[in-house]
């Protein structure tokens, strides 16, 4: 009967599993190191301690809203909102904030309330209302960015010189803070996703929702705590953005939504949902931080930037082929 | 006792049933004759000539491009590249005339073949490698906008030629963009109706498979819808230019969104194979207005953002809950928000 | 306290337009392995539904026992808390995880700190597999076993919910051979454990290899139950079937013709292997397998849907290169396909929009679809099939399954196609129904198409045919006259014997 099985603890069978299975995985961090190493020869800067972590600094942000759009993807949604919640809460934090101390924590907590309750509010309109996401979110994201714009148009207040310092510029020996805030998210969820039973049953709603349902998950609970828990970290990554800044920046979050998908989706994370690994979204944020790292060493021109941009994301798009 | 007390309730409900059907059903109509109403109570000025004629003009640039729109909805897909298109459209146009009619055909027909090789790759992409058609759309907008940065270098271009000013101006009461966009409507909707691809887009958007199985070409479909909705981005991005005056980078953003709400909001489905361009005309009317009313009500500009996003939601929800109770269920649409939103309490008989 | 696992007392369930089940009752002694018989359309899926909890009785007359108490099964889970558990042919498993998390789906063990132990879920897994006589490693993706394997994943899944029931929706279908007798050791097995097995199939040599009893129903309703030991094989045909064949299938009149289709040593991708055989005008070939023998593949094929790898089709004389199914309805070949509701109809569009769909250019003129010419062929051919329907306009979505299939296949009369394949095309549709579309079948053949049938209904293939193919594992196990064959001698060459 299990003659053409896979069988049990034969080790060169199970390497080769690993290896068939993650293929991908494998293909995106050989493309990184290959890019390491044609950077590090074009210039001896690159390979700099102070230039490694600056690079992984920039890419704390889009590295904790690219985790949050995984998780969506991985589980059959999405969030186009994400950048208009960073804006909205970067300036509303900053604004009312205007660098004073005693309003630090309860603007801090402000600013987690308001991408949380976002991600409730998603969350509770397509599980209650049956919205699609892509839908939902395209028009939350004018909603959201409506309110932000309402409040202000131009940079506006600014944060303690300590928050900042705490969010973004302080550092952990020589490691800055945000790395490590990325790293704890990071492990975090991956365990989460990887060996909590909430984590894997968000890989079984994404695989086939109904099937979900049947083996007696709570679907809808699921979806909403997910679009919470991703408000969560989205309300992270705007702080985060915001000490970077000091101040409410009005494109603070501009087209970062996108970027994330991007990652995710250079990443190997599947738009069929139920399949796909936050190893892979890793992969994807150090890629597209490379690759803006590489750009800003060999001084491109600013104007051709978001032409490379472009061509990296569509090219992602045609080599990934998603199967039906 | 019980049973006649049943027909009665049998014999009364559905007249207010009917009623409700009929207000869903046409909801928008509703909507857009309370909607002016509203207006013309909130702001005197709003039947003024002047304000009639800007509101056409302005509906008829977002009219033009959201019938491309509706095209690439009914399909099965989104087209969020449209904004850039317009954009990169009312830049061309600018730098080949330089405010002289003299090339002006020559870039009326390049940019309009720009559009449609964006709708082109676009459609390659989606049925080719079979990607989200958001996810290429907006990747595609980035690579254009990156394409046309690289290529002005950031510096706002010259004038568009005086041919293309025309395009936007109003003569006497007619607004010569609403003329434009009323032909190309009549052009659109008879495409969509009355021809063979038509037909083929409802039977690809509804059901793809089914549409393969009767000898349809579903990738060839997709891709011209796509085509069409670049074909009409440019145009509307033509006639824009001729209104702002000049090519400006920033030129087409926020089309993608309004175009979307437009269609949806005038009832074409997301799902596919339903819907029609007169909805879609109807949806940019109210769009119009709100704007409109936004800025007589002396709001900030960023509140349109609001409302845009509010009225999609408001515009799925109803449209959802339409759809449900015309498909065999008995319950209204009242009825059906309620238990929507309303979590079922479920009857639960435990077996030991 | 009875000695009934299982009582379904008075079943009656109503589908609109359709009674599905009509006072039905069955009852399961615990630890027997039961049959349940019946031709497609007979019933069964709804009743295994209802026992489920996927669907409930109609009215407060049906009654459902577990261990003798009544229980109400509102929904899936309800019956498996109850100790129910089915295994559907679409199995209800999730390719991209791993064969462990699909049998505890939901239910993964954890420690303490609320971490998944894998180690401890996956050695579960094994030992559940293992005691089912399956050897693989539990962290394997699902999606890379076979066929087989997956239905014993779904099996061990139901053992780890404590199933005291299980229930098995025609296993066999997708089955031959060794497999098959895998099965029934591992139902075997079963038995031992002390669990109930509720087996579903048309297949009277494993009912008599594996079943204790059988409960035969027909058209909704029940026919009998019986003890295998003490039945003859004619018997349960008898119950089964209960009319001859001369009653339901017309008669096949006139010779045939020329030959119309050519197909040499065909291949794809999706299969088929290596399959050959001619058409005539005016006959109508049958082809038989059992499920995932390639029927539906060979159907995509000759359509064009599945590009071939080797071989050639001939039609009226000329090659045909690089088919494609625009090219296929240009050259006069209709598909009426397996599924229906996703392959054959846009369910959201009106009957006139589906019926015109591959006949559009008959209709336009100056690139215009011409509406009167449109509406009365259309009406022609409703009227010809007998649609039963408010007008041309109705949405096809709330026609009954047997109009929707004339529907189908008005699509195709328009293109006087010289090929007609049909793909399963009495599949959930009524039997008033379903003796209507055998005439219309025979009548495509009288007007000189030439007609494939694909059925897995054998009494279907059998009263229809001219001639019978039978396919097994993508390639053609044997050809059969009409007049020699037999249900035996189908199911012998589709087991691959």
């Amino acid at each position: 009967m299990s003659t053409a099985s896979p069988k049990a603890n034969d080790l060169k069978q199970q390497i080769t599993r690993v290896f068939k299975d993650n293929l991908l995985i494998f293909t995106i961090y050989g493309v990184i190191l290959i890019m390491v190493i044609f950077a590090s020869l074009s210039s001896p800067f690159f390979l700099s301690t102070y230039n490694l972590i600056t690079l992984l600094k920039q890419a704390t942000v889009l590295g904790i809203l690219a985790v949050g759009q995984s998780i969506l993807i991985i589980s059959g949604a999405i969030d186009l909102s994400m950048g208009s919640t960073v804006t909205l809460i970067s300036l509303v934090v900053a604004g009312i904030m205007d660098s004073r101390e005693p309003l630090v924590i309860p603007m801090v907590l402000f600013g987690l309330f308001i991408g949380t309750g976002i991600g409730f509010i998603h969350g509770l309109l397509t599980t209650k209302l049956k919205l699609e996401p892509f839908i939902v979110t395209l028009a939350t994201f004018s909603i959201i960015q409506g309110i932000a714009y309402a409040y202000t148009t131009v940079p506006k207040g600014g944060i303690t010189p300590e928050l900042s310092e705490l969010l973004y510029y302080g550092q952990l020996g020589p490691i800055p803070l945000p790395v490590i805030y990325f790293f704890l998210i990071f492990i975090l969820v991956y365990v989460l996703l990887k060996f909590t039973k909430i984590g894997r049953n968000i890989y079984a709603i994404g695989g086939d929702a109904e099937v979900a349902r049947r083996s007696g998950i709570k679907v809808e609970k699921i979806k909403i705590i997910r679009y919470t828990f991703v408000g969560l970290l989205v309300s992270i990554a705007a702080l985060i953005a915001t000490g970077r800044m000091g101040i409410g920046d009005p494109l603070a979050g501009q087209g970062m939504e996108f970027d994330a998908i991007t990652a995710s989706v250079i990443g190997g994370i599947s738009f069929m949902g139920g399949r796909g690994s936050l190893i892979g979204t890793l992969g994807g944020v150090f890629l597209l931080g490379l690759i803006n790292n590489i750009m800003v060493m060999s001084n491109v021109n600013m104007y051709y930037q978001l032409l490379i941009k472009g061509i990296i994301v569509i090219l992602a798009v045609a080599i990934y082929k998603q199967k039906k | 006792m019980e049973t006649s007390s049943k027909n009665k309730r049998k014999k009364f409900s559905p007249s207010i049933n009917q009623i409700k059907v009929f207000i869903l059903e046409h909801g928008i109509y509703v909507f857009l004759v309370l909607l002016i109403l509203l207006s013309s109570i909130l702001s005197p000025s709003f039947f003024k000539t002047d304000n009639i004629l800007n509101m056409l003009r302005s509906a008829a640039v977002l009219g033009i491009v959201s019938i491309g729109q509706t095209y690439v909805i009914i399909g099965g897909g989104a087209d969020l590249s449209v904004g850039a298109t317009m954009g990169t459209a009312a830049i061309l146009i600018s730098e080949i005339t330089k405010g002289e009619n003299n090339n002006v055909a020559i870039g009326i027909i390049a940019c309009l073949l720009v559009g449609v090789f964006i709708g082109l790759i676009n459609g390659l992409l989606i049925t080719k490698r079979n990607m989200p058609p958001l996810v290429v759309s907006l990747g595609m907008s980035i690579l254009v906008e990156g394409a046309r940065l690289a290529y002005t270098q950031g510096i706002i271009s010259g004038r568009p030629a005086p041919f293309i000013r025309e395009l936007a101006k109003i003569h006497g009461l007619f607004p010569v963009p609403l003329i434009i966009m009323v032909v190309l409507f009549a052009i659109a909707s008879i495409i969509l109706n009355h021809s063979p691809y038509g037909r083929k887009l409802f039977a690809v958007g509804g059901n793809p498979e089914a549409a393969k199985y009767s000898g349809i070409k579903v990738d060839r479909t997709v891709i011209i819808s796509y085509m069409i909705s670049g074909f009409f981005a440019a145009l509307a991005g033509l006639v824009l230019s001729g209104y702002i005056g000049y090519g400006d980078r920033y030129l087409g953003t926020g089309f993608n969104l309004d175009s979307v709400a437009a269609t949806i909001v005038g009832g074409t489905s997301f799902e596919g194979g339903m819907g029609g361009i007169g909805g879609t005309i109807v949806g940019v009317a109210i769009m119009t207005i709100l704007f409109n009313i936004t800025l007589m009500l002396g709001l900030p500009i960023n509140v349109q953002l609001i409302v845009k996003g509010l009225i999609i939601i408001a515009a799925v929800l109803m449209y959802s809950i339409m759809q449900t109770s015309a498909l065999g269920s008995k319950s209204n649409g009242a009825n059906l928000l309620i238990s929507r939103i309303k979590s079922k309490v479920k009857v639960r008989k435990e077996a030991k | 306290m009875s000695d009934y696992l299982i009582e379904l007392i008075d079943i009656t369930k109503t589908f609109p337009g359709v009674r599905a089940l009509d006072n039905v009752s069955m009852k399961v002694i615990s630890g027997e392995v039961h049959a349940l018989v019946g031709e497609n359309g007979a019933g069964k899926s709804t009743l295994i539904k209802i026992l489920a909890g996927v669907f409930r009785p109609d009215g407060n007359k049906s009654v459902i026992k577990i261990a003798g108490e009544e229980v109400e099964l509102n929904n899936p889970i309800i019956a498996q808390e109850c100790g129910v558990s089915v295994i559907y042919q679409e199995f209800n498993l999730l390719p991209y995880l791993s064969v462990t998390e699909n049998i505890f789906l939901g239910r993964l063990p954890t420690k303490k700190s609320g971490i998944i132990d894998w180690k401890k879920a996956n050695s579960n897994a094994s030992e559940i597999l293992l005691s089912l006589n399956l050897d693989i490693d539990p962290r394997t993706f699902l999606k890379d076993l076979s066929v087989a394997q997956k239905q014993i994943v779904e099996i061990g899944k139901a053992l780890s919910l404590n199933a005291r029931i299980i229930i098995m929706d025609e296993p066999s279908a997708v089955l031959a051979g060794e497999e098959l007798n895998y099965l029934f050791e591992v139902i075997r097995s079963l038995k031992e454990r002390g669990i109930t097995v509720v087996y579903i199939s048309h297949r009277l040599d494993e009912i008599f290899e594996i079943a204790d009893r059988a409960t035969v129903l027909k058209d909704g309703k029940l026919v009998g139950t019986l003890k295998i030991q003490d039945a003859e094989k004619s018997e349960l045909i008898e119950m089964m079937i209960g009319r001859t064949l001369d009653e339901t299938f017309p008669k096949s009149s006139n010779g045939t013709g020329k030959k119309i289709l050519e197909v040499k040593n065909i291949s794809t991708k999706n299969l088929i292997n290596n399959v050959s055989f001619i058409l005539h005008k005016g006959e109508v070939l049958g082809i038989a397998g059992l499920v995932g023998s390639g029927k539906t593949e060979l159907a995509r094929a000759l359509f064009g849907v599945d590009s071939l790898t080797n071989g050639q089709i001939i039609i009226d004389e000329k090659t045909v290169k690089n088919i494609d199914p625009k090219k296929a309805v240009e050259l006069g070949i209709g598909l009426v396909p397996e599924d229906r509701k996703s392959q054959g109809l846009v369910l959201k569009l009106s009957i006139k929009k589906n019926i015109t769909l591959p006949v559009l250019k008959f209709f336009t003129k100056i690139g215009l679809i011409k509406k009167n010419l449109e509406i009365k062929y259309v009406k022609d051919h409703m009227q010809a099939l007998e649609i039963k329907a408010p007008g041309i306009n109705t949405v096809v979505q709330q026609l009954s399954g047997g109009n929707q299939q004339k529907v189908v296949v008005a699509k195709w009369l328009g293109t006087n196609p010289n090929v007609f394949i049909l793909d399963e095309p009495t599949r959930g549709i009524d039997v008033g129904t379903k003796k209507e579309m055998y005439n219309i079948i025979r009548d495509l053949a009288e007007d000189g198409a030439g007609v494939i049938m694909m059925s897995s209904e054998l009494l279907e293939i059998l009263g229809m045919s001219d001639r019978i193919l039978v396919m097994h594992q993508g390639e053609i196990a044997g050809e059969l006259k009409s007049d020699e064959a037999s249900e035996e001698r189908i199911l012998r060459l589709a087991i691959g014997e």
